[in-house]
């Protein structure tokens, strides 16, 4: 079929509309209120759109003598629209997002958290998402995506510099504990903001490479195991990276989140899949690293179905993992022996990005007893603080860690203390489980406060 | 937790853009007879990318950088589009191009081959752009089929 001036000028029209109404919802986003780096989206969108629309109001201007010129043009509302739908999945989710539905404080102590920890400047975008998963969205794709159609449709605005995307389950905004494994997506963000792939790449060659079977591959395939390996890589990059951030709570609140989502059957704890290393794998390193920080004989004190699982867990021979791949054939063990090379790298990965920061364990044992203390007595922990001069990051960690065990051990205390709530009430328990979330957001949010009075 | 979605495919997508970069800037070299200012730059780009493509790794060459092509997906976009004697012809056409090799007429009947190949590099990377997931690749699959 040839193309047409008539076609192309409807392919234009088409473009534009769809342009104009994804941007209203950034339009409509000025009657919300928003964290930073959303409104810093919204601007971005909007002026995408206007470059867009200039590009396309330009084309009746052009000359077009020939087939292959108004074919060309055609090609590239295609791709200007391709660009414009992985954009428009961004927009309502963000849109979606504003203060009124997600935990700021946690947003807010995620950033303050990245900002002090020697990290690159950060500002994330919270998107609610349908899926009952936690995503990190890949900035960099959008950005490298975004580079190459800035050459296209020259009036394009920059991808702005920091800007990631996590998305969090819609229903889960207010859910404080589940919503801490957004600081394994965080990792994701600095992952590909390090540009740790880079660094990986060698180690997981040379690996591979100790394998016969790998140097017969062709290209393409090596390709493949590469990235395969990388990709496990990455997740436990990211896995130590929030428990160099905010210590064992994340290793509970990934746990938590497994159990929500029924992934822990006892034969899949064992499988590496396409995307994933094995849960028993991850475990383990998380325990490596708890105890490279200190943490782990705390946590090994703490009596719960949470500390056990990752205890079996991290227990579990190394030589039972095997990887499957997603359509069920289990592929050659070799794979997981180069991985399992691989992994001093990735800890070394770790210690390279935080150079400068302590574990906050000290501060968490010396005033564990009063947070709980305080919880027990339903007041807002942060008044632990209130006279003592730490910093905010180490306060927050004892904060969040100190909850988040007394809500596994301490929990039934607290609601006996209460006349008329009993324990084994659900609606009871999920109630003051609430409560006690709230509290710790609560307490969150006061030591910002006083750090920041304290600075000025 | 990172699971598959839609944004993995944007590497497919940045293929297709940077196809088109190519097409139009050789496009503008057939219409005007002379280089555009991007001309250089860009088919150095592809150029480079073509040429990492062609490279396989071995404990004795191992890879020396990451290059714009050498993702899996430009890997597998490339052997879907063209063959490996097509990758080589079209890289040494770029090359010719970009040394302004030969009579102007000659220059611009290559161009235009050149653009048709990446017409067809752009439209195979906006179907992988579309499909939900990647093939295994066969050499994979018979490794796992191996006793």
């Amino acid at each position: 079929m040839r193309s047409t001036v008539e076609g192309l000028y409807h392919d234009a029209a088409a473009l534009r509309s769809f342009v104009e109404h994804s941007k209203l919802f950034c339009d409509e986003a000025r009657h919300e209120s928003y964290v930073e780096p959303s409104l810093d989206f919204f601007n971005h969108i909007r002026e995408l759109a206007k470059a867009t629309v200039v590009f396309l109001e330009r084309i009746p201007a052009q000359q077009y003598a020939t087939e292959l010129k108004i074919r060309t043009e055609r090609q590239k509302l295609v791709l200007i629209k391709k660009y414009w739908t992985v954009v428009h999945r961004f927009i309502k989710p963000a849109a979606d997002a504003n203060t009124l539905r997600v935990p700021v404080p946690l947003v807010d102590f995620l950033s303050d958290l990245a900002n002090t920890s020697s990290l690159p400047a950060a500002k994330i975008v919270i998107l609610l998402s349908p899926e009952l998963n936690y995503f990190q969205h890949r900035h960099t794709g959008l950005k490298n995506a975004n580079l190459q159609l800035r050459g296209v449709v020259l009036d394009a605005p920059e991808f702005p510099d920091g800007l990631g995307f996590i998305g969090i389950p819609y229903s889960q905004g207010s859910n404080f504990f589940t919503n801490l494994v957004i600081f394994h997506e965080l990792g994701h963000f600095f992952f590909e903001e390090l540009t740790k792939e880079k660094e990986l790449t060698t180690p997981i060659e040379a690996a591979l490479n100790e394998w016969n079977d790998f140097t017969t591959l062709n290209p393409r395939e090596q390709a493949w195991s590469i990235r395969l390996l990388l990709g496990w890589a990455e997740e436990i990059y990211c896995d130590l990276f929030a428990i160099k951030l905010i210590g064992p709570s994340y290793s509970l609140a990934y746990s938590e989140l497994l159990n929500l989502i029924g992934l822990f059957e006892p034969s899949r704890v064992k499988r590496f899949s396409e995307s994933h290393p094995s849960d028993a794998c991850r475990f383990r390193e998380h325990v490596n690293q708890l105890e490279a920080d200190k943490w782990w004989p705390v946590v090994k004190r703490v009596k719960s179905e949470h500390v056990e699982l990752i205890e079996e867990l991290s227990d579990l021979d190394e030589q039972k993992y095997e990887f499957v791949l997603d359509e069920g054939t289990t592929a050659p063990r070799e794979f997981i022996d180069a991985f399992l090379k691989v992994l001093p790298h990735v800890r070394q990965e770790i210690a390279t990005t935080f150079t400068n920061i302590t574990s906050a364990v000290e501060v968490f044992e010396k005033y564990n007893n009063d947070i709980q203390e305080c919880l027990l007595q339903g007041v807002v922990p942060s008044a632990v603080f209130e006279e003592i001069n730490l910093s905010a990051r180490s306060e927050s960690i004892a904060l969040i860690n100190s909850a988040f065990f007394f809500s596994l051990t301490l929990l039934s205390t607290l609601i006996s203390n209460i006349t008329d709530e009993k324990p084994e009430n659900i609606e009871h328990r999920s109630r003051w489980l609430r409560r006690l979330e709230d509290w710790t957001l609560k307490s969150l949010e006061n030591v910002r406060l006083l750090e920041n009075q304290r600075n000025a | 937790m990172k699971t598959t979605n839609p944004e993995a495919r944007i590497p497919y997508l940045s293929m297709a853009l940077l196809a088109q970069k190519v097409i139009d800037c050789l496009i503008e070299f057939t219409e005007r007879k002379e280089k555009p200012i991007t001309f250089d730059k860009t088919l150095e780009e592809a150029l480079q990318a073509l040429r990492a493509a062609e490279v396989k790794y071995t404990p004795q060459a191992p890879r020396r950088s990451m290059s714009a092509l050498l993702k899996y997906e430009h890997l597998l976009t490339l052997n879907e589009a063209w063959s490996t004697a097509e990758v080589s012809e079209t890289a040494q056409s770029l090359e010719a191009l970009l040394k302004s090799q030969g009579e102007i007429q000659e220059r611009m009947s290559m161009a235009e081959k050149v653009i048709e190949k990446f017409f067809k590099l752009e439209n195979q990377a906006l179907r992988n752009f579309d499909r939900p997931s990647d093939p295994l690749p066969r050499g994979i699959r018979k490794l796992c089929e191996a006793p």
